[in-house]
């Protein structure tokens, strides 16, 4: 009966440790995750997901919320919905932190009801107060869209004042309510906060100026130019709204009657940006017409001469880039100019083409959400396509090499190896049994553990003692052999007194010796023994492997021939487009000739008929 | 006034010009966009297809770099952080296979939010091993500090995990720098 208890305990403590063991590889293996994920290197997490889910349990359903967000930060929506729709169907026991990651791609991908779906699942106390902020603007936000404009109030009045969050939540409810008519004080002071309360930082700056944009635009929409004045002085000089604003800031004072001042904010619009821009050239058109309200004719037509002329070469610039933009390398440059090489629908994209003749124009396509999406579309397959023929050569070389490391095993002969130093350590190990047997005789022994001098002197006393026993059988009465036997007793006695005095430390320093050459020979056998285990493993490292290499390489090849045909497609798709962009800049430039032409045509007939009303022509020109 | 007529008229025929110009631009993008959606379905595809072979290449240079029996994976670890932040890290084994390693602030700010480094794939043959490291950085004061750590660890024929975590020690106001190994 002890013996079934001590065999039961004994079990479930090691069934016990083995669990715990399995445990924490497991909080490795999501901790794993979450830092593949979190520094977006997209598909080393779907590695570790597949390590998940071969796990059972809790472990597996988080895997698939994980699923879901990664599929949708590389862009596989479809995929991601289907997972995601079982997660809804069955429910699942997951982290707040894996919520909140997934409630993050839907709300990126405008997906309000699961975002809001994601969101409440969260436990905010198991979060950073960073992740919190972040949380409950995304459940504001969707809940705008949804026009719950009470609930999202509550919710932003929950939130840190000061923090960025708040202050996207508060612009989104601004443009909602702008959206919905609604214009009241309410609105008025909600734009006074959102100004307000924002950190003092480049992004905190950038969405001051966005807010104070739209409450300008709003304002002019609604006739209230003084208003809308008011929001477009407090837009930063220096900021990527300024144009929209000098431009807006120009229209708001010649509404009011204020031509003069119009043109200053349009003047400073044309030096400071590009005139490509879409507002520079607006307002190339604009200044002369203002000039016109002043009745400054002279003035006007001049200026529409001269934006004749600046338009023409404008458009023959675009013309000629038109004809050369197969060979124009401006997107790769902008491929290769990006930061993050990952690919997939998260990658961190900088849309700012590199500074050359050509962004000058092309800077506005990329504005283009549309053209965004194909252009990284192409560079996540010229990525693939690079990232296929890197493991093309890579998979070649492991051939190479696994093809050495079975060459090696077999040339080895490391068996007969093995074999011959296991026959060797066992004759050394013979040899200190003899020693150690030795040693413990050593003790009966008077004559024991003798070094070269002794033995020597051993000899020499057991010759002596024959020469004496010759003696004594001859027996002569002339030899006195007596007095020889005397001798010999002395001589052997001081003998034996001189070894037995030694002994101690000779097998003191001998038992020193078999101690050290024992240890010796123990860490030899952990050697042999680690070392038979070593090249029993060693086939795991070549065997059956050229096979999977194989077929791993033929998939390779495959995929990289449709990735090539997809870039190539996806690069002839976007020039297509390039051109159409520069065809249609092409026409706005037509569009604005047409004007100017119209203007300058309007202003020399208007000219003509007032000489003629005023009777300034000769007879002769009359006729 | 001759002139205003003239350009009027210009006008009029642009326009009426203009017109099955337009129709054929509609009908292009049109075109254009349906290429285009069947173009993303194909890179979708893919990327799906790369997505899976790179869960074989994985599974395969895994197996190939370090066979089960003589694998052994080093994380790295933070827990909390308050009162050490890494710079980097320099771990050996056996004074050997030297794994070094720099941190950027994502990764940092990763490891605070609960994430756990894979710092390297070792082959390590079956028995005693002594591993060393060292975890350089600044303490919450910004001062510069050394986390040292030294043990032995044992390799069987099961994959070995060794896990280095900075763990805050609230009491001592400072960090420590500890080792287990599964």
């Amino acid at each position: 009966m002890k013996l079934l208890l001590i065999a039961f305990l004994l079990f479930s403590a090691t069934f016990s440790y083995a669990q715990s063991n399995e445990q924490e590889i497991v909080r490795l293996q999501k901790g794993e995750y979450y830092y593949h994920y979190l520094t977006g290197d997209f598909p080393s997490a779907m590695n570790q997901l597949k390590l998940l889910r071969s796990k059972e349990g809790a472990i597996a359903d988080e895997a698939d919320v994980m699923e879901a967000a990664m599929l949708l930060s590389l862009g596989l929506h479809e995929q991601a919905q289907s997972i995601f729709t079982e997660i809804q169907k069955t429910g699942r026991t997951v982290s707040s932190q894996t919520w909140f990651f997934l409630a993050r791609r839907w709300f990126e991908l405008g997906q309000y009801e699961s975002a809001l779906y994601s969101i409440k699942n969260i436990d905010f106390a198991q979060l950073t107060l960073e992740t919190v902020a972040e949380a409950q603007f995304m459940k504001a936000a969707s809940l705008i869209e949804f026009g719950e404009h009470k609930k999202a109030l509550t919710m932003i009045s929950d939130m840190p004042r000061s923090s960025i969050w708040t202050g996207f939540a508060r612009h989104n409810l601004i443009l909602s309510m702008f959206n919905g008519n609604n214009s009241g004080q309410s609105t008025a002071l909600l734009m006074e906060d959102a100004t307000f309360y924002l950190p003092e930082t480049q992004e905190g700056h950038d969405l001051r100026d966005r807010i104070h944009l739209i409450s300008a635009l709003h304002f002019l929409q609604t006739g209230k130019y003084r208003s809308a004045e008011k929001h477009l002085k407090r837009i930063s000089l220096a900021g990527p709204y300024t144009p929209v604003a000098l431009l807006q800031y120009g229209w708001a004072k010649v509404e009011q009657g204020q031509y003069e001042a119009a043109l200053q904010p349009w003047r400073e619009l044309q030096i400071r940006f590009n005139q490509f821009n879409p507002e520079v050239m607006e307002s190339m058109l604009g200044v002369p017409h203002v000039l016109e309200l002043m009745y400054a004719s002279t003035q006007a037509l001049n200026v529409y001469e001269e934006t004749e002329k600046r338009l023409l070469s404008m458009k023959s610039l675009l013309i000629q880039m038109n004809e050369g933009l197969a060979d124009n390398p401006w997107l790769e440059d902008w491929i290769y100019k990006q930061d993050d090489q990952g690919w997939g629908w998260q990658a961190n994209i900088e849309t700012t083409l590199p500074l050359n003749d050509t962004a000058a124009v092309l800077q506005q396509l990329v504005t283009n959400n549309k053209l965004v999406n194909q252009m990284t579309e192409y560079r996540d397959l010229l990525l693939l396509t690079n990232y296929l023929n890197e493991k093309e050569n890579s998979l070649k070389l492991w051939l190479t090499l696994v093809s050495k490391r079975e060459q090696t095993f077999k040339a080895l002969n490391a068996s007969a190896m093995l074999e011959q130093s296991s026959v060797q350590l066992s004759t050394v190990k013979n040899e200190l049994k003899q020693m150690q047997d030795q040693l413990n005789q050593s003790n009966n022994d008077l004559l024991a553990l003798p070094n070269d001098h002794e033995a020597k002197n051993i000899n020499l006393l057991a010759r002596s003692a024959k020469g004496i026993e010759r003696l004594n059988l001859i027996n002569k009465a002339s030899r006195n052999v007596e007095m020889y036997q005397q001798r010999w007793n002395r001589v052997k006695g001081v003998f034996l007194w001189q070894m037995s005095a030694q002994k101690v430390h000779k097998q003191w320093g001998l038992k020193k010796q078999l101690g050290a050459m024992e240890r010796l020979i123990r860490t030899a056998d952990t050697m042999l023994l680690e070392t038979r285990l070593a090249h029993k493993w060693s086939p795991s490292a070549w065997v059956g492997m050229k096979d999977k290499i194989l077929m791993v390489l033929a998939n390779v090849n495959a995929l990289k021939a449709s990735a090539e045909d997809a870039k190539t497609e996806s690069k002839a798709a976007l020039l297509v487009s390039s051109t159409q962009y520069l065809n249609a800049q092409i026409d706005r430039i037509n569009d604005y000739l047409s004007q100017s032409r119209l203007s300058i045509a309007r202003l020399y007939d208007e000219a003509l008929q007032r000489h003629v009303a005023f009777g300034e022509l000769s007879e002769e020109e009359q006729q | 006034m001759r002139f205003t007529y003239l350009v009027l008229l210009s006008l009029i025929s642009m326009t009426s010009v203009a017109q099955p110009v337009q129709e054929a631009d509609v009908m292009n993008a049109q075109k254009a966009s349906a290429q285009a959606s069947q173009l993303s379905i194909k890179a979708t595809a893919i990327k799906q297809s790369v997505l899976d072979l790179n869960r074989d290449l994985y599974q395969l240079e895994e197996e190939l770099l370090s066979p089960a029996t003589t694998r052994a994976a080093v994380f790295f670890s933070l827990a909390y952080g308050e009162f050490f932040e890494p710079y980097s890290i320099n771990i050996t084994v056996d004074d050997k296979q030297p794994i070094q390693y720099l941190y950027t602030k994502r990764q940092i700010s990763a490891l605070r939010e609960g994430a756990v480094q894979p710092l390297s794939n070792l082959n390590l043959g079956p028995g005693l091993h002594a591993i060393k490291a060292i975890a350089k950085g600044v303490d919450k004061y910004g001062e510069n500090r050394e986390l040292v750590i030294e043990a032995k660890i044992e390799k069987l024929d099961q994959p070995l995990y060794i896990e280095l975590k900075v763990q805050d020690n609230k009491e001592m106001q400072n960090a420590e720098l500890l080792i287990s190994q599964w």
